[in-house]
């Protein structure tokens, strides 16, 4: 009986924090599916009268919205895997091996995550002003995998420690060299490592926006956060249309995430996780 | 040497493109930003003045660098304590056993993935004075009779720390909840079966378990806090109340990019760093290990 009141008070108290984060989420999508009469509205109305999709097909007939999908598709893609070759490799040549310096770079790449974007933005604007290369999109995977990447180094070599030794040696005795034990018997388990990776650095570039906003100036080559923050910004502020923005940009990343959510929370607390 | 490099040579090609990366784009951009400093450099034209600590000496006279400050202050501590009363009693709550557990943990996590400028602008539409949804559910529970203008002169601090909170906790509460799934349970089979009650449990098995994760998780979400640009520019930065939440990463932004005063900008970032490394230290050193903060 006790256990049964204790678990119905969970329950509900857990359904009042998920009212508390999912509601904004729900209110964005039942406004982005309301004809623009209706968005303005008081009271508002919780189901729309009309269900209508004018707004998204505004969004992406009225602005580049299209364009800006692809551009911070495309930019975070190249920063996933260039943050994730490199630290993968990285991760191995600092779990696996004694030399000096290894400390240091540790300490640095752990350093680096903490460090804010804000406290590189400005050198790295002057630089890339410098060589005339600011307003490219060069410029931005370089400034966002210079942010995600002291994380993505920490990260994988987490994963990294917890794969057994017994493999790599067994491969050693079967007469594998170190780039085949690398290639051919690490990898391969790296997987949830790289997975979790992945999904972080990729969050960390689409959502960036000071970098986004210093370096680039060309309408063709903003990004969502930079695009979605000029459709406000435009001449009359259409709630309907930031609102199926916003939705746009936020089911695929939720969709990827509940999918992925048990590689995710292995990740996170990778110090030996029971689910 | 020679032989230290030949046997050394695996590891030391794998590290180095990422040595490389960090070097160039971290470790750079930091001591270039502290040679900036020394100059009075135009952000956009090639003028500049060495000036050697002018840009430090004039933020110690200037108001506006210490209600930057001051605001800054404020609002890391409260949204810090916010998150953590949260996002620990969230994971709390979900560390127990029931239904549909996993689907609340994913769940939760929405409003930390999401771009900054689509949380702002939610929230915008959400606290309308005129159309929000908050305005017509706080008369509907008849909390307020009159609508409450959140972006005001009195209450945008508090909007800002309200929508922050909303946007970070989930960090917190995942971070808490992977820790406290490896507690094992036979801790506290053990101490239920002494007759220990629910309250006494949490006190003397789950806090002490969970005390290098809160401690980590405090010190991180502090230094990122105190340094957050996108939260506080979006929100309100950029208009006129923007002043009275005006933090240092945004006055570094506008001194750099409004006022063009890009070797004023860098002092201010060389000093927010300051701030951070020294605050770190004394945290690292009051209350952990090193061992526990290498974790």
């Amino acid at each position: 009986m006790k256990k049964m009141v204790l678990i119905s008070l969970i329950v509900g108290v857990s359904i009042v924090f998920f009212i508390l984060a999912m509601l904004p989420l729900g209110w964005m999508l039942i406004t982005s599916l309301k004809g623009s009469k209706e968005i303005l509205q008081y009271p508002p109305s919780f189901v729309p009268s009309n269900i209508t999709i004018e707004n998204y097909l505004n969004l992406f007939k009225e602005s580049n919205f299209a364009v800006y999908l692809k551009n911070s598709l495309f930019v975070a893609t190249c920063v996933v895997i260039i943050t994730n070759t490199i630290s993968t490799l990285g991760a191995y040549s600092l779990c696996r091996f004694n030399y000096s310096g290894k400390q240091i770079i540790t300490v640095t790449s752990l350093l680096g995550y903490m460090i804010a974007p804000m406290m590189i933005v400005i050198p790295f604007y002057m630089v890339m002003r410098f060589f005339e290369v600011a307003n490219t999109h060069i410029a931005l995977i370089l400034a966002h995998t210079a942010f995600c990447f002291p994380f993505a180094l920490w990260l994988m070599k987490s994963y990294l420690a917890d794969i057994p030794l017994e493999l790599e040696k067994a491969a050693k005795v079967d007469g594998a060299n170190q780039w085949q034990t690398l290639i051919y018997v690490v990898l391969p388990l790296c997987t949830p490592g790289i997975t979790a990776v992945s999904i972080f650095t990729f969050i960390l570039s689409w959502n960036d926006y000071v970098f986004a906003r210093i370096l680039i100036t060309s309408d063709v080559l903003k990004t969502i956060p930079i695009g979605i923050e000029d459709i406000y910004n435009g001449t009359v502020v259409d709630w309907g249309m930031l609102m199926a923005a916003g939705i746009v940009v936020t089911l695929p990343v939720l969709a990827g995430f509940i999918v992925i959510n048990k590689v995710l929370m292995k990740g996170w607390g990778y110090s030996g996780l029971k689910a | 040497m020679k032989n230290a490099l030949k046997k050394n040579f695996f590891p030391i090609a794998l590290i180095l493109p990422s040595v490389i990366l960090i070097g160039t784009l971290t470790i750079f951009p930091i001591f270039y930003n502290v040679y900036l400093s020394f100059y009075q450099k135009h952000a956009f034209l090639n003028v500049q003045k060495f000036v050697l600590f002018s840009n430090y000496t004039s933020l110690l006279s200037d108001a506006e660098f210490w209600d930057s400050f001051k605001n800054g202050i404020i609002y890391s501590l409260s949204t810090i304590f916010l998150q953590i009363a949260l996002g620990l009693s969230c994971a709390l709550l979900l560390n127990e056993k029931f239904k549909g557990r996993n689907f609340f943990r994913g769940a939760l996590l929405f409003p930390y993935l999401i771009p900054t400028i689509v949380v702002v602008i939610l929230w915008k539409w959400l606290l309308n004075s005129s159309y929000g949804l908050i305005r017509y559910l706080m008369e509907v529970l008849h909390i307020t009779s009159e609508p409450i203008v959140w972006f005001s002169e009195e209450n945008i601090m508090l909007t800002l720390i309200l929508v922050s909170v909303w946007q970070f906790f989930p960090f917190v509460l995942v971070t808490i909840l992977a820790r406290l799934q490896t507690i094992p349970e036979e801790l506290y089979n053990a101490a239920k079966v002494d007759g220990a009650s629910a309250f006494s449990r949490f006190i003397h098995i789950t806090l002490p378990q969970l005390k290098n994760v809160l401690l980590t998780i405090i010190l991180l979400r502090s230094i990122w806090m105190f340094t957050k640009f996108d939260t506080v520019w979006l929100l309100a930065g950029s208009e006129s109340i923007g002043k009275y939440i005006q933090t240092l990463p945004v006055y570094t932004f506008r001194k750099t990019f409004i006022y063009l005063e890009a070797g004023a900008g860098a002092a201010l970032s060389v000093v927010m760093l300051a701030i951070l490394l020294s605050g770190t230290i004394i945290y690292i050193r009051a209350f952990m290990n090193k061992e526990d903060a290498l974790k």
